[in-house]
């Protein structure tokens, strides 16, 4: 289980579905992180969109 | 289930009868969740309960849970508070300041302006189906800050809430508007929420202008609790009225009023003398409100009920109150103390003190109120006691229909009020139409239009 709450903004993240995305705030509830895709296999078209993503969502954290 | 003319003959307004059933039996009280506090417009709360980006206040619309917030571009909004997947309360507490509320159940989650804005594993479980936009949270129909206070309806043709409130506006306008005569400019400094077993019209009835029932406060009138007991004056307040006339107005929308018009030389009568710094202060308001007012100075508030089930006291004390109902025999009122805004601290300090002493679970006038409004409910549920109607016969046809203040006004102590509140009462209950909520006779639309 991935801490969220320890996530610190700039981290890379991988997601479900093979997208990999940047933390541009944390919402320092446990849950959610607001993110900026970097990479997303299925639809290029959302690269640079902000998004809420959940602690679910994180494969793996990557690096800051 | 009552038909429509079973109303007619529980709601007897020309005979001066009412059916107890009306505030005791469980299905007409289902009725009145789904004819009247779907459509009439209630009071939600004040803008100074949420005065930031991101402040939030739970408050309630009939039995429902309702979130009053701002978002983070200031806006307010009034939400249901109830997520869109299984429903449950997207925010648990009474009030605070947030981002997001986020679904304790499954986290979705929602931005202060109602988005859905997080889904877990969107991508993975709702990629394609899932439309956003369409499972925000659910939005009132109507919002309207009037003067601070917080109104909504859920009802998309109702009237705007001016409308709505036709003639007792400039009534409603004494509790809103600063001491000295500026438009608005009020503050909650306190809520008082408990729940008491009665019927919430009990109450709303109440502050109709129900005058007649002052002998049960008697005790309190001789043991003095206004702001110039210490001084000698006995009472619950000054008597700044005394020398007034007294009027009784009932609107056609229901609405109910009991207010004063002051004599012509309107002259300041001494109030607050247990504090020099308030009575300093209202001595000031007063000459303030009448330079700025002139004649409409003469115009002072006592109470009043917006109907459904919003009361107000108008001076002493100040303040809104809700009337919420839980069952046909329970109901949680909540009392918004008001004061000036830019009032002094003591000003405010006493005020409140003042105003707990009065009103409230605790407050010395409303124990004696709830005593009548629970035992008047327990003692109308009995098989016999449900035989017999309430006597609404005060007052008949004790009223002019031409004064300046509009409505049908009475100058001596009347039910006429009540009888206009259970009249439009019925008329939400049988399914009118808004040209008939808001006072036109049933079938008389070509003529309101």
């Amino acid at each position: 289980m991935i801490d969220v709450m320890a996530i610190k903004v700039g981290t890379r993240l991988r997601l479900q579905q093979g997208v990999t995305a940047e933390v541009v705030e944390n919402m320092d509830d446990g849950q959610w992180l607001q993110v900026r895709y970097l990479e997303v296999p299925a639809r290029p078209d959302d690269v640079g969109s902000v998004e809420l993503c959940h602690a679910q969502d994180i494969i793996r954290v990557l690096g800051e | 289930m009552p038909l429509r003319n079973d109303f007619d003959q529980l709601v007897d307004v020309k005979g001066g009868f009412i059916s107890r059933e009306i505030f005791v039996d469980a299905d007409i009280y289902r009725q009145e969740l789904d004819k009247v506090f779907t459509r009439a417009w209630l009071l939600v709360g004040h803008e100074s309960l949420v005065p930031n980006p991101g402040d939030f206040y739970t408050s309630r619309m009939g039995e429902e849970s309702v979130i009053l917030c701002r978002d983070k571009k200031g806006e307010i909004h009034v939400f249901l508070n109830s997520c869109r997947h299984r429903g449950m309360k997207v925010c648990r507490y009474e009030q605070g300041n947030t981002s997001l509320f986020t679904c304790p159940y499954h986290s979705w989650t929602y931005t202060t302006d109602g988005k859905l804005q997080g889904v877990p594993l969107h991508r993975t479980l709702y990629d394609g189906v899932l439309d956003r936009e369409a499972n925000s949270l659910v939005s009132v129909a109507k919002l309207c800050n009037y003067k601070g206070s917080i109104w909504a309806t859920w009802d998309k043709d109702a009237p705007d809430f001016i409308t709505y409130l036709g003639d007792a506006r400039i009534h409603l306008d004494q509790a809103l508007d600063c001491r000295d005569g500026r438009e608005g400019g009020s503050e909650v400094i306190g809520v008082h929420k408990w729940v008491f077993p009665a019927n919430w019209k009990f109450a709303a009835e109440n502050f109709l202008g129900d005058t007649y029932h002052n002998p049960s406060h008697r005790s309190v009138d001789l043991i003095g609790i206004g702001p110039s007991a210490a001084a000698g004056k006995k009472g619950r307040r000054d008597d700044e009225l005394e020398k007034a006339q007294h009027v009784w107005i009932s609107f056609p929308e229901g609405h109910g009023v009991h207010s004063a018009i002051q004599p012509e030389a309107n002259d300041y009568i001494e109030s607050f003398l247990d504090n020099p710094i308030l009575e300093k202060y209202f001595r000031h308001c007063f000459e303030e409100r009448k330079r700025r007012l002139g004649e409409q100075a003469r115009l002072l508030p006592f109470v009043g009920t917006i109907f459904p089930n919003t009361s107000y006291h108008g001076r002493q004390p100040r303040g809104l109150c809700a009337w919420h109902p839980h069952s046909p025999t329970s109901t949680e009122g909540w009392r918004f103390f008001l004061v000036d805004k830019d009032a002094p601290k003591e000003a405010k300090e006493y005020l409140r003190r003042y105003y707990m002493r009065y009103s409230g679970p605790a407050g010395m006038t409303e124990q004696d109120d709830m005593e009548n409004w629970l035992y008047a409910t327990a003692a109308s549920t009995g098989t016999i006691a449900r035989r017999y109607p309430f006597n609404y016969q005060q007052s008949m046809g004790a009223y002019v229909t031409d004064h300046p203040l509009g409505g049908e006004v009475s100058t001596q102590i009347t039910e006429q009020i009540a009888r206009g509140f259970y009249r439009r009462w019925t008329s939400y209950m049988q399914g009118g139409d808004w040209h008939e909520l808001l006072g036109a006779p049933a079938g008389n639309r070509q003529a309101a239009e």
